[in-house]
């Protein structure tokens, strides 16, 4: 079926439903997406290779392996030529020997290379694909990007089933004989090219490369030459010819979710060459795994070399783990935000999981860590402490143990090497940088920091005294301590100074052995805990993930209903004309409470009904008022321009004009609310005794004034 | 005296005296009492027997406490150079003295003494903690160069006027005053007075002062303490200019053109010129000439500050270059010279293990004395040539790093001596010109002035001595020439000492360049041999230990082998 026409098409948005199709319908899906995006993209019908056309990855390189080359950064060439030089050394050597020996090594080398050469070429030939008798007729579907959109500068291919660009130059798009899209459809009638596509000419509107379908060329690139647009007989002239049909393709649209679980069955293989691609749907594993590259060293696919894997939303924060199976070496990568700070961490797979004593490297994220830690080495005989920035300008900490006898199985601590960074705030003889403790032998080395221009350090050693023979003080024996002082000028430091040395790191060393016993159950419980999390990986649900954060989801629906429970209530609340009256006399808060007596009711209607009216009379004086001033205003100073209009200057006058324009606009607006409120109040006064009549409160008021209205009219007409 | 004192001490006081040190003669401060002193106060135990062993070294003690020992006068103090407290409580001094010594003095406490007057103390600048706690003082003085003062105690002293504390109000870093006991407590108004006037000082008596105390002080004595916030901000403000008008002349100072820049330095010179001065007098025409003078020089000079401005610049970044060249050869041959001995120490542990080995089967007399010697001889010959190879390395690396800065060393002398002649060149031409400017004030001053020779009525209101001159003709023309002498050897002045400060400049920044590394190197050489010769010392000594029985020849040989 590949490599030949197909019979019919499904639209884009079906394929998209069923997540499978053939070239011309992902074409037709990803051309649809392109030209939504801006671009200028067409469909490419024409010949392509078996490979393409039959989507056989597994002779092409694996485009998602990672680069495991550092990139290095030189630094930057001096701005300036450097005005003082170091005079160079003389050289020596003899020239011929030099050159004899470059030629040797050409000569081995460019033997090498030509194995080398030679090796490749093999290779080559091996993984050529077989011969293949319909090459070259197999009908594929691919997209063409055009320039001039979306910072598009050259013309390009993709490839629809794997979504990579390709170059014109590509040597597997063989030959193209049309190329359409939503507006038009063009034939190429160009010379079939001799090299690759990259010969042919992409300009579309060129009539002697391209044949239209459709007279006409898109608007965008039309280009009116000759023709009166403002004649309308000519304009419609112009327009005069067939369109493409409007698409009857429903709406493409893909949703987040949907778009996470775009793999069928949520998981993807991809046999490419040696190299086999897994692609997962996030939380589609239970490990969180989202991709994985494997690589191997046969063809077949058997014996495996490296394996990367990629996961998302661990609790762990995991991100990469490369897997090198000859080395046995496993180095897991972490995002930031871990507990420890943890970044990196490398072992190897033979290491017993929760014990300091295999082989493996933890890097941390130094700077949030109290102590600095930027790095743990550990072998079975070493462990190695790497620490940035501290205060106490320690750098580094390394201790070596000795193997475990049979008598004692747990291996001991031999040596403690301490390394300090200099502190140029105090001499360098009196500035160490490194401190050994031969636990084993008992004894102390102290090496001080290089002073400026000195090729050697101080050194100063001591034999521990034996505390128990003491009762635990400290004594100073000259002849168990020696030492080697630099500088020839120096004094012989002093006893006392040499003593205090020797009890402040009688005090270290023991510091720093418990130091060491705590850290090694700091990082035992640690490798406990990572162990727990790689056998029982959590995937956690990020905040704003609207699809899986079922606690935020809830709290999303109650508050929703909250809300809607909110507004329906303010629509019953309406307001109370008699709510304040209501609350002087009983307290805020009788709304709906029980009935009110007869007296009261009449009291409080009483209240209300005056200070209605009272407002409604304070509103209208005031506004009232308002008028006659501005009134007043505005005719006095019509009066005054009249009276002077002629002996004004410009300034003045025009200065007139604007006040007055003000004052009449003010006047105007007071008028009209004047009589807005003379019309308005009596409707209002009108609306609130209606209002109170129906006042539940009132009720007790309403029925006996209506009784009393009844038993008047009754009299009354008893009366006639 | 004593006898005296004893008396008219309160009683409380003398029985403290008693307790403590009755048997103690009144006297003044010697040797023994600072080194017994010190060492009651030095570290205990074992560090205090190697303290006691090794004498006590008076040039170094931080700390002195000498209390209830009947002092009488300070003295011997000079000794102590690095002290930085000093305590001299309960004694008889009556007078501050013989402090001058103790600058690094971070700490003096006098209290409970017989103090009358401070004084003496300008020399403590680093002082910031003064107790004066009970003594017989009256009056606040002499305390102005104490600038980091931090804790003041002057309480229980004889401060008659509470207004006398405004006098703290100087030391700007003045935290904690206290106060008490001084005769002028008894007024209420002291302290209210006390917590306004020192708006800086955050304990009074030990005790925080509150804001809202500090404003009652405030409105109870408003017209004082602004006029002494007025006068406080005058001297403020004075001292403020000060200080960036001597960092003006220190920056420009540095490109020899200090003063230079403005009309400052022409009108110093015609304030020391009174001839001049009499002419200038004159007023008018000639001051529009004085004026224009003026601007002249001013433009010149601005020129010459510009370009010495430029050509310090570029005088620090040549220096610059230079320094990164060396200091980076430096340290690139120190990294080698350090791996050439870590090389060594490598290769001398293998050494060191085998003579270990030998001295190890000799002991459990596996092999005997005349077996041992020669093995031991064979090493020692290996180790000598080992140590030959390093000193040989280590020398050639020293050398090379002296021979390849040498080149730089010549070519940065001569550029500095270019730049400085350039400067120099320019600033001839400026003062050049100012000499010209100064001819044509001369003869324009001369011509203005011979108009109004002997004219009595448009010289009506001239001073005396101006009058008399403008008379004379030839006494005009001696003035005027005086005057423009005095000018000219003002100026000559000027350039001379630029001159001399730019050449003086450059001569020590070269020559120190040349001494400090010919020292560097010296420096280097002496370590090379010294560690050398302490290796070889230390094989001689490890041999003779083991061999036991000292073989001359064997020494000699080891000795000078090379």
């Amino acid at each position: 079926m590949e490599g030949a026409m197909p019979e019919r098409l499904i639209s884009p948005y079906t394929a998209i439903i069923r997540r499978s199709a053939n070239p011309f319908e992902l074409a037709h899906v990803l051309v649809s997406w392109l030209i939504g995006a801006g671009y200028d993209a067409y469909v490419v019908v024409g010949c392509a290779t078996r490979d393409v056309c039959m989507a056989i990855r597994y002779r092409t390189i694996c485009p998602d392996i990672p680069d495991e080359n550092e990139v290095i950064e030189e630094p930057p060439p001096p701005e300036e030529e450097p005005r003082y030089k170091l005079l160079p050394l003389p050289d020596l050597t003899s020239k011929y020997c030099r050159d004899m020996d470059t030629k040797e090594a050409n000569k081995i080398q460019g033997e090498k290379d030509k194995i080398e050469r030679a090796r490749q070429k093999k290779i080559a030939e091996l993984e050529k694909p077989p011969p293949d008798e319909m090459d070259g007729w197999r009908t594929h579907a691919w997209i063409l990007v055009l320039p001039h959109f979306m910072g598009v500068e050259e013309p390009f291919f993709i490839e629809p089933s794997e979504g990579n660009g390709y170059p014109l130059d590509a040597k597997q798009y063989q030959h193209i004989e049309s190329v359409y899209n939503h507006e038009n459809y063009y034939v190429n009638v160009q010379k079939e090219p001799e090299e690759s596509l990259a010969e042919l000419n992409y300009d579309l509107a060129d009539i002697s490369c391209w044949e239209h379908l459709l007279a006409g060329e898109p608007f965008y690139r039309r280009q009116l030459v000759g023709i009166d647009t403002s004649d309308k007989r000519t304009a419609v002239d112009t327009e005069k010819h067939l369109d493409m049909p409007f698409s009857w393709v429903e709406k493409l649209d893909i949703t987040g979710d949907e778009y996470e679980q775009r793999y069928p069955g949520s998981h993807k293989v991809i046999h490419y060459k040696r190299v086999l691609l897994e692609k997962f749907s996030p939380y589609s594993e239970n490990d969180g795994i989202v991709k994985r590259v494997k690589i191997f060293e046969d063809y077949a696919l058997s014996i495996p070399l490296i394996t990367y894997e990629w996961y998302k939303q661990r609790e762990d924060k995991m991100d990469f783990v490369r897997l090198d199976h000859v080395t046995r070496q496993v180095k897991e990568t972490f995002l930031v935000g871990r507990r420890d700070h943890l970044l990196k961490h490398s072992y190897a797979m033979e290491a017993p999981p929760c014990s300091v004593e295999g082989d493996r490297v933890m890097e941390f994220n130094y700077y949030p860590r109290l102590d600095h830690l930027l790095k743990l080495v550990c072998t079975p005989l070493t462990f190695e402490e790497h620490y940035k920035d501290r205060d106490d300008r320690l750098e580094s900490r390394i201790i070596v143990y000795t193997e475990g006898t049979k008598l004692e199985p747990k291996r001991q601590v031999k040596d403690i090497t301490e390394t300090y960074s200099r502190n140029y705030d105090i001499p360098a003889n009196k500035d160490i940088w490194k401190k050994i403790f031969h636990i084993q032998e008992n004894t102390i080395e102290l090496l001080y920091q290089y002073a400026y221009n000195f090729v050697t350090n101080d050194t100063r050693s001591f034999i521990k005294p034996n505390l128990a023979e003491t009762g635990g003080k400290i004594l100073f024996y000259p002849d168990k301590t020696s030492g080697y002082i630099a500088d020839p000028n120096a004094p012989q430091p002093r006893p006392l100074d040499v003593y205090y040395a020797l009890c402040e790191n009688i005090d270290w060393e023991y510091q720093t052995t418990k130091h060491i016993r705590d850290r090694e159950t700091d990082v035992n419980s640690y490798l406990r805990q990572r162990h727990r999390e790689l056998k029982e990986p959590i995937l956690y649900v990020a905040l704003f993930d609207t699809e899986r954060n079922e606690a935020a989801k809830k709290g999303w629906t109650e508050r929703e209903i909250q809300k809607a429970e909110v507004t329906e209530r303010e629509k019953e609340a309406e307001i109370d004309p008699l709510a304040p009256y209501l609350a002087r006399m009983f307290g805020s808060g009788h709304g709906t409470g029980s009935q009110i007596s007869l007296k009261e009711a009449t009291l409080i209607r009483e209240q209300c009904i005056n200070d209605f009216k009272a407002k409604q009379l304070v509103r209208q004086n005031l506004v009232q008022e308002r008028f006659d001033k501005f009134n007043a205003e505005y005719k006095a100073k019509r009066l005054w321009y009249l009276a002077n209009q002629f002996i004004l200057t410009p300034e003045k006058e025009s200065a007139y004009f604007a006040t007055s324009a003000e004052l009449s606009f003010k006047v105007h607006a007071l008028e009209v609310r004047l009589t807005r409120h003379r019309d308005l109040s009596g409707p209002r006064f009108k609306a609130l005794l209606d209002y109170l009549d129906k006042h539940p409160l009132l009720q007790e008021f309403n029925k006996a004034t209506y009784l009393h209205y009844r038993n008047e009219r009754d009299r009354k007409a008893f009366n006639f | 005296m004593n006898a005296l004192d004893q008396d008219s001490m309160p009683p409380k006081r003398s029985l403290n005296s008693l307790i403590i040190h009755p048997d103690v003669e009144p006297g003044v401060i010697d040797n023994a009492m600072l080194i017994r002193c010190i060492l009651e106060n030095g570290p205990t135990e074992e560090a205090g027997r190697l303290f006691a062993e090794e004498g006590v070294h008076l040039d170094e003690a931080q700390e002195v406490r000498l209390e209830f020992q009947k002092i009488l006068r300070i003295d011997h103090l000079w000794m102590l150079k690095s002290l930085r407290k000093l305590t001299l409580a309960h004694n008889l001094i009556e007078k501050i003295e013989h402090l001058e010594l103790l600058t690094g003095l971070n700490e003096l406490d006098l209290s409970f003494n017989k103090i009358e007057m401070i004084e003496n103390l300008d020399a403590l600048v680093n002082l910031e903690v003064l107790t004066l706690f009970h003594n017989k003082i009256r009056k606040l003085e002499n305390l102005d160069a104490l600038e980091n003062l931090l804790v003041f105690s002057i309480g229980d002293n004889k401060i008659e006027d509470f207004k006398e504390m405004a006098y703290l109000r100087r030391f700007r870093k003045l935290r904690s005053v206290s106060f008490k006991g001084n005769p002028c407590c008894d007024d209420p108004m002291s302290y209210q007075f006390l917590k306004a006037a020192l708006s800086r000082v955050t304990y009074l008596d030990y005790k925080i002062v509150t804001e809202e105390e500090r404003e009652n002080g405030r409105a109870m004595f408003r017209g004082l303490l602004r006029k002494m916030d007025e006068a406080d901000e005058k001297t403020e403000q004075e001292r403020i200019a000060k200080e960036e008008y001597d960092a003006k002349v220190t920056f420009y100072a540095m490109s020899f053109v200090e003063y230079l820049s403005g009309p400052e330095l022409i009108e110093t010179m015609f304030e020391k010129d009174p001839d001049g001065q009499i002419l200038l007098s004159f007023g008018g025409e000639l001051q529009a000439y004085y004026d224009q003078y003026r601007e002249n020089y001013v433009e010149t000079m601005a020129n010459l500050v510009e370009f010495a401005q430029e050509a310090y610049k570029d005088r620090q970044h040549e220096i610059k270059l230079f320094k990164n060249l060396v200091d980076s050869a430096l340290d690139d041959s120190v990294e080698k010279s350090k791996k050439v001995l870590e090389e060594f120490q490598t290769k001398k542990k293998p050494i060191m293990a085998h003579v270990a080995e030998i001295s190890n089967k000799f002991t459990t007399k596996q092999i005997s004395l005349e077996q041992m010697e020669p093995m031991l001889l064979e090493i020692g010959e290996s180790y000598h040539e080992l140590l030959y190879e390093l000193w040989k390395s280590l020398m050639t690396t020293e050398m090379q790093l002296f021979e390849q800065c040498e080149d730089s060393r010549v070519q940065f002398s001569v550029n500095m001596t270019e730049m400085v002649t350039k400067l120099l060149e320019v600033s001839r031409m400026a003062f050049g010109s100012w000499r010209e400017h100064e001819g044509v004030w001369s003869t324009r001053q001369f011509e203005v002035l011979s108009k109004y020779l002997g004219n009595k009525i448009m010289l009506g209101d001239a001073s005396p001595e101006l009058f008399d001159v403008m008379m004379d003709r030839d006494l005009l023309m001696n003035l005027v020439a005086a005057s423009s002498d005095t000018h000219m050897r003002f100026i000559d002045a000027r350039e001379d000492l630029l001159t001399s400060r730019a050449n003086a400049w450059r001569e020590e920044l070269v020559q120190g360049t040349n001494d400090n590394e010919i020292k560097r190197n010296r420096d280097r050489i002496l370590e090379i041999n010294y560690f050398i010769d302490n290796q070889r010392e230390e094989w001689a000594d490890m041999h003779m230990a083991l061999t036991d029985t000292v073989d001359p020849d064997a020494v000699a040989l080891l000795g000078e082998d090379f």
